[in-house]
């Protein structure tokens, strides 16, 4: 069955990937080495995870606002994730998915999604599908 | 709501002045629509971080010098610390392999015009006054001037202050607009705050409590340099893009605070931040985060230092009282702070008095009040 949620369009395009949640706000400047894509911040909640081709749900961006250049980085380096969906996507987060050319989308409740799911951003039409589990 | 832009606007989307004013209206404009603005509006001035090598790394320089080739700055453009002391980086030891990339990066910004103010706190160098529009990025500056000095930027990132440095404008939403700088929450001051690294402390557990929403704050004092620490850490663990407090900031008495959610923070709320950042046997200290004013340094200037302590502030603000401090026994350090400097590598333990400096410098970190540091 394809659920769809409705969401906002932040940034065009189209992903389909697996989820990778976090239920805390992300400080990419400070938070995520923009070489590897491992989230470093301690006691992170995704500490140690690699954000590379995964569809990156999290509330907002928080803290710096370098982290523009921290998704650009990101994505210079082939490690970025495919897609950004947030609860309310910040200008931080926006400008560098933006200059990045990552999919990313907003108003969803964080909460009906778990990492591992595989879905489809639909950032063109402004929809999330829920494909399945892995 | 739609974004309506002029026919000139247009004319910029479609290419016509160029590749990268094209590109900078692009982002501009995709903003304005995600987040509901009606137009562009023109903006006073930018401020953009990103300076230092050691933040942006090789895709950061490469992507500045290459839009330096065209693109030039059409307002008053101030940039953030970059990642060493222009003038004593040898002595101090930072590598000539990101010396020399640092340098490239500031001849990029210069190029394009900037001012090159390499501080956090440009709004002391240049106060925007009340109702100002801008486009800034550095979160702290950000908190501040829409706080204190009821300016109006939204919390940019890097980028976006960047393509408005550009383009002259900003889209209107947000901060920009009289709805937008409501209060979202109602913080209690039951805690007692001694130093200005208490408002620092403050602003760093509310700010947690905050996300993104705007605090309104009852029963709190505190001048200038405490409100300065207070919204830099609000920004630090929050994304609070400015602050109201009751009798202190330009537009308490417009806000209404019924029915907001409400918090109330005890004294024990600020001594658990400093238990968060505990250690002992720091090798070196260091103050200046954000930058220091002419007043504090004036203050630093009639105490020593208890370890190796470096004091960051703006090279332009007040250059009479380097010598003093120096005198002191304070290391002055201009153009760059700590945090984004490679000179905290050589740190094991490195004592700070504001919570966002200990944040950043992470595991590094150990939190004292500013008073502790010196003697």
């Amino acid at each position: 069955m394809r659920l769809g949620i409705r969401v906002r369009v932040i940034n065009p395009g189209k992903a389909e990937g697996e989820t990778l949640v976090s239920k805390q706000p992300i400080n990419f400047y400070s938070g995520v080495d923009f070489r590897t894509g491992v989230v470093v911040e301690r006691g992170h909640e995704l500490e140690g995870q690699c954000l590379k081709d995964r569809i990156l749900i999290f509330p907002h961006g928080s803290g710096s606002t370098v982290g523009s250049y921290t998704i650009y980085a990101l994505k210079k380096n082939a490690v970025a994730p495919l897609a950004m969906v947030n609860e309310k996507t910040d200008l931080v987060v926006a400008a560098g998915c933006i200059f990045a050319l990552i999919p990313c989308v907003d108003g969803v409740k964080i909460d009906r999604f778990r990492s591992g799911q595989r879905i489809l951003v639909d950032a063109e039409r402004g929809f999330i599908h829920l494909l399945g589990e892995i | 709501m739609s974004l309506f832009l002029s026919r000139k606007e247009e004319h910029i989307l479609d290419g016509e002045e160029g590749e990268v004013l094209q590109k900078c209206y692009r982002l501009l404009v995709r903003l304005g629509e995600a987040f509901g603005a009606d137009r562009l509006i023109p903006i006073k001035s930018a401020h953009l971080s990103g300076i230092s090598y050691k933040s942006i790394g090789e895709p950061g320089l490469d992507f500045l010098e290459d839009i330096s080739q065209e693109a030039r700055f059409k307002v008053k453009t101030t940039i953030n610390p970059c990642g060493m002391d222009l003038r004593r980086w040898r002595k101090l030891g930072v590598g000539e392999e990101f010396a020399q990339k640092q340098l490239r990066i500031l001849r990029a910004l210069r190029r394009m015009g900037a001012t090159m103010t390499l501080t956090c706190t440009p709004y002391y160098l240049s106060a925007p006054t009340r109702g100002d529009h801008l486009s800034w990025a550095e979160s702290s500056a950000v908190c501040y001037v829409n706080s204190v000095l009821g300016a109006r930027t939204n919390r940019e990132g890097a980028l976006s202050a960047l393509a408005s440095a550009i383009a002259g404008v900003t889209p209107n939403f947000g901060i920009h607009k009289e709805e937008g700088r409501k209060p979202e929450l109602l913080v209690k001051i039951k805690a007692e705050l001694r130093s200005v690294s208490d408002y620092s402390a403050l602003g760093f557990k509310v700010g947690r409590e905050a996300g993104d929403r705007i605090p309104f704050f009852k029963g709190l004092k505190g001048g200038k340099e405490e409100m300065k620490a207070l919204a830099a850490s609000l920004a630090t663990t929050g994304a609070v893009p400015m602050f109201h407090a009751e009798g202190l900031t330009p537009d308490w008495e417009k806000q209404d605070t019924i029915g907001l959610e409400k918090i109330e923070i005890e004294s024990s709320d600020i001594r658990k931040v400093y238990e968060e950042f505990e250690g002992e046997g720091f090798e070196a200290a260091f103050i200046g985060c954000p930058h220091l004013s002419e007043r504090e340094l004036r203050e630093l200037c009639h105490s020593r230092p208890r370890v190796r302590t470096f004091v960051c502030t703006a090279r332009n603000l007040a250059p009479s009282l380097v010598r003093p401090l120096r005198k002191s026994g304070f290391e002055v350090l201009h153009d760059t702070c700590l945090v984004v400097s490679p000179l905290c590598e050589k740190y094991e333990k490195l004592a700070v008095d504001s919570s966002k400096a200990a944040y950043y410098l992470k595991s590094k970190a150990v939190l004292k009040r500013r008073e502790e540091l010196i003697k």
